[in-house]
């Protein structure tokens, strides 16, 4: 396998650009200012010296951007886009429109926190706000993830069964600034793992209408067939990450370090990589760590079985979700045990918010106050703030 | 850990040993600091280099090394945050003290190779061949080979140079 790929040192951002651009995509479109990254001025330049013969458009806002991604992919294009922050949350309505619209697009999310207070920092602020659009949303842990996941992307969200929008999430500059050796397959080999399929698409000769009104009659059969559609997505990851070739970067749902641990860590991004550290170096044989890498749509059944010997569960989520019972991550694992019929005592870490980056220190702290915090007063929830005025709240 | 001034390639220096290291079979991982860059205002980046996968993406505070592009930039909260047996590498004309007699120093007279090679800009690249020699972690050849293909070939004597003038500092305190 190794003799498929070879390794280089990539930011998160260029492993994207890589990526697209060895995925051969015919479209992008992207609003080349703050808050974007280096990705889509790696794929202008990809574009302009001919590496990737494709439509490079750029666009005055993020909500052209995508429109325009999903007036190409209606074409049968293979269609490209990536933001951040703000400009994620300016395409919110578009995704909507995305996903309904069974656009097949891929887009890369170098997830920073939202304004205001301003702050071009790292967190998963943005992507939750659009987390219940129907997109795939796959979180990837460090540039090979990210390039492995991007490529892996496009069969998913083509699948014929699929064809949904994938965002391929990275955490902004821990991930999409940092540069890590990653191994790369060759174009060739990129190419055949995937082929064009066919699908319904705009033709002149055969004329077909896109985006119809669907009035109380039809909307709600419309939405609950996206719902099963996007459940379905889920079953074909093992699909379509069995054929791809080299076997090491294979998206999964989620995947387990330290298994014989009784307290289970759930988390998400890169911060999973500072919790692998921590339980490696440091003897922690008491925790597992879940690394969860499809978010939506949640994989409920599969986290079940990887918690069925678990006493507790941390969860680290990368967002708040004010007024609500829980934080994103937290809220999915809570529902997801009690519709398993599951009792376990659940801690909701909070962690990162607008780039305060955990240090091994405070991941320290987090597991050395976990274990009391889970069995305190018999309490099925507690709720951490990790690193919050410098400590754990 | 490396730090100069905005505009001093600082971060591509930590770039390039990340590469060098990937280049002779190591695991490594280069950051900046991250937030806006300023020229001519302190910035960092940092490198990791292990024989094993590297995980973590904690923010680096101690240091094993620290190369440290000129004299006034290295202030007490440096020279804490460096590990006990760590090094410094620093650019400056004169030999200074340590207060820490725990790490060793190398100077290396960056600014008059700089003069003599006529390559003002390019402080990161001798700041690196000095660490090269100082600590032994990457071969200065496969530093050499990054250089010259990122920056041409007149840049190799840069590093060369570095590499042969760094000194060790005898520390007494």
């Amino acid at each position: 396998m190794y003799s498929l790929t070879s390794s280089r040192l990539m930011t998160g951002n260029e492993a994207v650009a890589y990526a697209v651009k060895q995925a051969d995509v015919d479209f992008i479109s992207a609003y080349p200012i703050t808050p974007q990254t280096i990705i889509v001025e790696r794929l202008s330049e990809y574009v302009s010296s001919g590496e990737v013969d494709a439509e490079f458009v750029p666009v005055e806002s993020e909500h052209s951007a995508l429109s325009a991604c999903i007036g190409a992919s209606l074409t049968g294009a293979r269609v490209f886009t990536s933001t951040s922050s703000q400009g994620l949350a300016l395409m919110h309505e578009v995704m909507y429109i995305a996903s309904g619209l069974r656009c097949p697009i891929v887009m890369a999310v170098a997830n920073r926190a939202l304004s205001a207070p301003l702050n071009i920092h790292g967190d998963h602020s943005d992507i939750m706000g659009s987390r219940d659009s129907g997109w795939v949303l796959i979180f990837a842990e460090n540039p090979q993830e990210v390039y492995d996941y991007i490529i892996q992307a496009f069969r998913l969200a083509e699948h014929p069964e699929v064809l949904l929008p994938v965002a391929v999430n990275l955490d902004g500059f821990t991930v999409s600034h940092s540069s890590e050796p990653v191994a790369v397959l060759e174009d060739a080999v990129v190419r055949s793992y995937l082929p064009r399929n066919p699908r319904p698409r705009l033709e002149y000769e055969e004329p077909s209408s896109f985006g119809v009104f669907a009035l109380p009659s039809h909307y709600f059969e419309f939405k609950v067939e996206q719902e099963r559609v996007l459940r379905r997505a889920g079953e074909l990851v093992e699909e379509i990450s069995r054929a791809y070739p080299n076997s090491h970067g294979r998206l999964v749902k989620l995947s387990k370090f330290n298994e014989d641990g009784r307290i289970a860590v759930i988390c998400m991004g890169g911060t999973t990589g500072t919790v692998r550290h921590a339980l490696k170096h440091h003897g922690l044989e008491d925790f597992s760590l879940i690394s969860l890498k499809l978010f939506s749509p949640f994989p409920g059944k599969e986290l079940l079985e990887a918690l069925s010997e678990a006493e507790g569960v941390v969860v680290m989520d990368r967002a708040t979700s004010p007024g609500a019972a829980l934080p994103p991550l937290a809220s999915n694992v809570a529902a997801t045990l009690y519709e398993g019929g599951v009792s376990l005592p659940l801690l909701s870490v909070v962690y990162g918010l607008g780039g305060r980056e955990p240090t091994l220190k405070m991941v320290l702290e987090m597991l050395d106050k976990a274990e009391e915090r889970l069995r305190a007063r018999g309490r099925a929830v507690s709720r951490m703030y990790l690193g919050y005025g410098g400590g754990v709240a | 850990m490396f730090l100069g001034r905005g505009g001093q390639g600082v971060v591509t220096a930590g770039r390039i040993v990340a590469e060098a290291a990937l280049r002779a079979g190591l695991f490594s991982q280069s950051f900046p600091e991250f937030g806006p860059e300023r020229s001519g205002a302190p910035v960092r980046s940092y490198v990791r280099i292990s024989d094993e996968p590297i995980y973590t993406r904690a923010p680096m505070e101690n240091f094993d090394v620290a190369v440290v592009f000129e004299e006034r930039l290295l202030d007490s909260a440096i020279m804490e945050s460096v590990r006990s047996g760590g090094i410094i590498v620093l650019g400056s004309e004169s030999t200074p003290e340590l207060p820490r007699g725990d790490i060793k120093l190398f100077v290396i007279g960056a600014r008059r190779i700089l003069e003599e090679l006529r390559k003002p800009r390019s402080l990161n690249l001798a700041m690196i061949g000095a660490l090269c020699s100082a600590t032994k972690l990457i071969p200065l050849q496969h530093v050499e080979d990054i250089v010259v293909r990122r920056f041409g070939e007149e840049n190799r004597e840069v590093v060369r140079r570095a590499a042969q003038l760094v000194v060790s500092v005898e520390q007494t305190a």
